[in-house]
């Protein structure tokens, strides 16, 4: 079966219109809508995942020269996100049941979950199994149809994709399209019922742009320039260790590795220090003959990184070596960094490591406040409870990490996701089942005698209006009182009746007494 | 980063952030008592604002006190009792491979946020969103629709008095001042309004990615099965569509019924409108005008171009603002009447045999900010509300769930997105940061290095 659905129009470009009503079609039709098919669709995606693992692993590799232990920093947060919504799946479609009030005791309330419909997921190629794969796990729980645009900068694991996907998804709901921004462009023109991108934030604001036509909602999964706040009191040694781990997974490739460092001469003297230590016994005198470390995925890249080692102003302490045959750029720490230096100017996206000294945390977080540019990820290294209320309260980020960096991703039932110019929305979980289902909200009321009499006011004519108006001013200002939770189980049956065989007992012993 | 031109809103929303990174709006305690105030304005100048309404769209007294200021007061209710709890952050479970670390999910204010009111419920649809917004801990402002010239003076009037007037604004302006408003960055923006509106309102959001909820309509239609009690639907029908002269954006705009229906449902229609307007429904003060000229003019063009069947009124006054509250039968899909969101007293009715050819007709057409069905048969409500999508449903009655406790209020497609009322108004309102706070301890690094 063909993975792509392409039709050339005469004047050039794709046109995928034809492909999404296919989809359309299927999704009428309510194929993806029962829970064995959702069930069976995410069983097939944990198997397209445990019986190609190898060559996933060496697609990854031959894309960024991944070490297979990197990349299983890729997998394994998407096997257990699939081994998730596998399990909870049929918790999660649950309708919400709401509190019933008393006073209208017929009425009913719940929150149906539909699937948007037919959904986009733009990919991306810095951890391109994770990043496509993981929104589509959401929506496939969430009973959509789904096109996946994976992205031309990743080419070998895009294409394993491409190859892999069709024989283990149901091709009449699931479309995949390769190729770079005309494909994008072209699929932007059709309408979709909901766009989930992860990109940066300039593709992003041309995505929002584009999902206005149709008023097709979106979550954007942006990125930008993660800080990390080293303070005084930080314990260096551990410290270093995990930034230095959250800068070179995939050679600091990532959305969220720590992008500059913020901190005091003391503190950046120790740092460095440690850094020192870590680096060397990580990956030895000769770090370019590491198997661990990976590549700069490209010449475009590697060359804006290299520009950037050349034009800044602050001083390079470790590395600065770069190989343009080989896409290699050593891990990089720049200090005497000026806020107006280039290293500030955009997310690096790169294993260079500035650092910017501050006196105190107060300067810290003015000057974080200050940015126009609110991150994805803040990072605080610091034991000091003061310190941390203050950036806990007095700044803002997608997600707030203290000690630790990048965990923040997987952590369970913690959703993932930016603000301002990071991002619009959150997934991960059930989070990502909630974004790619609209909860409608369900009011079913009946004919009968109550009903009716308590809402018969609202009718013509509008006379004796006064003793109306009063009478239902007392009743809805105390109708909360009235809320039951709709749920009652055992428990609550077996509380009451407690309840009752406890008073008839107390009720027995007073006049025995 | 795209950066913002002077205009003339530029230096008031830049004071606004100021205020707002003062750090004013964070404790709960001053949240809630800028509530109370809004609490006390609504009381305090209650009678100012029935009459501002009465000026605006002749809204009788009963309508607006029970459809704009009792909704307000219960929600402001609602929103000072809850606060404090709707503010505390959500903890995460704590996993035993993780024992001394915490997780939790805070809710913090996106920072200064735009509100675009409507005309059609102008106070309702100004503060309902703004009293979410205020609950969470935002600065914000307030831009009511001109079109209701007298509750937005009034708002404006009255709010800075109310109000902490650095953190809170209120702005007058028409449709070029709004969009230079909109050229300015927030840090949310929430709009009620047409679809039109919705998209202009999105595209000015994306060059800054500032999150929105479009709050706006569409044809929400009605099914009537054969199974239905007709003495209460008709009732619960025609309140819904004539309440304000149908200018809600979740009036019952058109119904979907078979003949027979169609029959009883009429047969009901003329005793109950008899009932509440009698004879001479002009002269009668419990019926609202239309805003202005120009949709009295588009909503008599309606009438006079469709090809169904006027059965009852049909008459209009374009020197009144009076469109006669109107039924017309045997439309067809391609009749103007259904073409746009009525937005008017016009109820057409459609023929369909069957809850199925209800379904498909509904699946054809834009998803619908409200979905009606009237019928004694839980089945087929079942049937309906299962295979068709639209912002929110109510069973055997119109309207009703927009008030009802507990529920989100929002639409789907181009009806909208986004929801609000309650606790998903302050959730609207809130970013969500997730929290990780790891310890240094040997524990958590010895079980981290693998890595």
């Amino acid at each position: 079966m063909e993975s792509n659905n392409i039709m050339e129009v005469a004047n050039g470009g794709p046109n995928f219109e034809k492909m999404v009503e296919e989809l359309r079609d299927a999704f009428k039709k309510g194929k993806t809508r029962p829970y064995e098919f959702r069930l069976n669709q995410l069983l097939n995606l944990q198997k397209l995942l445990e019986e190609n693992s190898d060559e996933i692993d060496r697609a990854l590799h031959k894309d960024l020269k991944r070490h297979k232990m990197e990349s299983a920093g890729e997998i394994l947060p998407l096997k257990v996100e699939i081994a998730d919504a596998i399990r909870l799946l049929s918790s999660w479609m649950l309708p919400d049941k709401l509190p019933t009030c008393l006073l209208l005791p017929n009425d009913r309330a719940y929150l149906q979950h539909d699937p948007y419909g037919v959904v986009l997921i733009i990919g991306t190629w810095n951890y391109p199994m994770l990043l496509t794969l993981n929104p589509l796990v959401g929506a496939i729980a969430a009973g959509n149809c789904a096109v996946l645009k994976l992205s031309d900068g990743s080419p070998c694991s895009s294409a394993k994709l491409a190859e892999l996907l069709p024989q283990y998804l149901d091709t009449s709901c699931f479309k995949v399209v390769s190729g770079g921004a005309t494909e994008s462009v072209a699929l932007l023109k059709v309408k979709f019922d909901y766009i989930f991108a992860t990109c940066s934030s300039r593709i992003g604001r041309k995505v929002m742009a584009a999902a206005v036509e149709n008023l097709t909602p979106i979550t954007l999964e942006l990125g930008g320039k993660c800080p990390l706040y080293i303070h005084d009191s930080a314990d260096f040694e551990i410290a270093a260790k995990r930034i230095i781990w959250g800068k070179m997974i995939n050679n600091g490739q990532s959305c969220i590795a720590p992008d500059y460092i913020i901190c005091s001469r003391q503190a950046e003297e120790e740092f460095i220090a440690c850094a020192k230590k870590v680096l060397l016994s990580w990956y030895g005198k000769d770090e370019k003959a590491s198997q661990d470390i990976t590549r700069i995925i490209n010449n475009h890249h590697f060359n804006r990184l290299k520009k950037l080692l050349e034009n800044t102003k602050g001083k390079i302490v470790v590395g600065g070596n770069t190989d343009a045959a080989d896409l290699w750029i050593s891990p990089t720490i720049v200090v005497d960094v000026k806020s107006s230096d280039v290293l500030m100017e955009d997310e690096i996206f790169g294993p260079i490591l500035p650092i910017i000294r501050m006196d105190s945390a107060e300067q810290a977080i003015e000057y974080l406040n200050a940015r126009k540019d609110k991150p994805l990820s803040l990072y605080v290294f610091s034991k000091d409870k003061n310190v941390n209320k203050m950036f806990n309260e007095q700044t803002t980020s997608g997600t707030l990490t203290f000690n630790e960096v990048m965990l923040q991703c997987s952590w369970q039932e913690m959703p993932f996701g930016g603000v301002g110019d990071s991002g619009i929305g959150k997934y991960h979980g059930k989070y990502s089942y909630e974004t790619f289902t609209h909860k409608k909200g369900v009011l079913v009321r009946d004919f009968s005698f109550i009903t009716e009499n308590f809402a018969a006011i609202r009718y013509p004519p509008y006379s004796s209006a006064e003793v109306k108006l009063q009478f239902l001013y007392l009743f809805l200002s105390n109708l909360h009182y009235f809320n039951i939770p709709r749920n009652i189980g055992l428990p609550h049956v077996l509380a009451f009746f407690c309840g009752i065989v406890f008073m008839l007992f107390m009720g027995a012993l007073q006049s025995a007494c | 980063m795209s950066s913002v031109a002077k205009n003339a809103y530029t230096e008031m929303v830049s004071s606004v952030r100021k205020a707002y990174n003062s750090g004013k709006t964070r404790p709960i305690s001053f949240r809630v008592q800028q509530l109370k105030n809004m609490e006390t304005m609504i009381r305090e100048n209650s009678n100012e604002i029935l009459d501002a309404l009465a000026k605006d769209l002749r809204k009788p007294k009963l309508e607006a006190t029970l459809y704009e200021l009792e909704i307000i007061l219960n929600e402001l209710k609602g929103l000072i009792k809850n606060c404090k709890k709707h503010a505390e952050p959500d903890k995460l479970p704590v996993n035993l491979l993780a024992i001394l670390d915490t997780a939790y999910i805070r809710k913090e204010p996106y920072g200064v946020v735009l509100v675009l009111g409507a005309w059609n419920y102008p106070v309702l649809l100004s503060l309902q969103p703004a009293m979410g917004a205020i609950c969470a801990g935002n600065c914000v402002v307030i831009k009511p629709s001109e079109l209701a010239s007298h509750s937005a003076k009034l708002m404006a009037h009255l709010i800075p008095k109310y109000l902490d007037s650095d953190c809170y604004k209120v702005v007058l302006a028409e449709v070029e001042g709004t969009k230079d408003l909109l050229k300015n960055k927030w840090d949310y923006i929430f709009c009620t309004g047409g679809t039109n509106v919705g998209r202009a309102v999105m595209q000015a959001a994306a060059s800054n990615l500032t999150p929105v909820t479009l709050e706006l309509g569409g044809k929400s239609p009605c099914y009537v099965d054969e199974s239905a009690d007709f003495d209460l639907a008709a009732k619960r029908i025609l309140w819904g569509k004539f309440a304000n002269l149908g200018q809600t954006c979740i009036a019952p705009d058109y119904v979907l019924c078979s003949k027979n229906a169609e029959k009883a449902f009429l047969n009901m229609a003329n005793v109950v409108l008899k009932e509440w307007y009698g004879d001479d429904l002009k002269t009668n003060t419990d019926i609202p005008r239309i805003v202005n000229a120009r949709h009295c003019k588009r909503l008599k063009a309606l009438l006079e171009t469709t090809r169904g069947k006027i059965v009852f009124g049909g008459d209009t006054d374009e020197k009144d603002l009076w469109i006669e509250p109107t039924i017309v039968v045997d439309v067809e899909e391609d009749d103007p009447l259904m073409q746009e969101e009525i937005f008017g007293p016009i109820l057409p009715i459609i023929t369909v045999n069957s809850v199925d050819e209800a379904i498909e007709f509904i699946n054809k057409r834009p998803r619908p900010l409200a979905l009606y069905s009237f019928a004694k048969n839980e089945k087929m409500n079942d049937r309906l509300i299962e295979n068709t999508t639209s912002g929110g449903v109510c069973v055997n009655d119109t309207m009703w769930h927009m008030a009802w406790n507990g529920l989100p209020f929002g639409g789907i497609g181009d009806s909208g997105m986004g929801n609000y009322h309650g606790k998903f108004s302050f959730d609207a309102f809130s970013h969500h940061r997730s929290v990780l706070n790891r310890s240094f301890s040997m524990l958590s690094e010895k079980l981290g290095e693998a890595r």
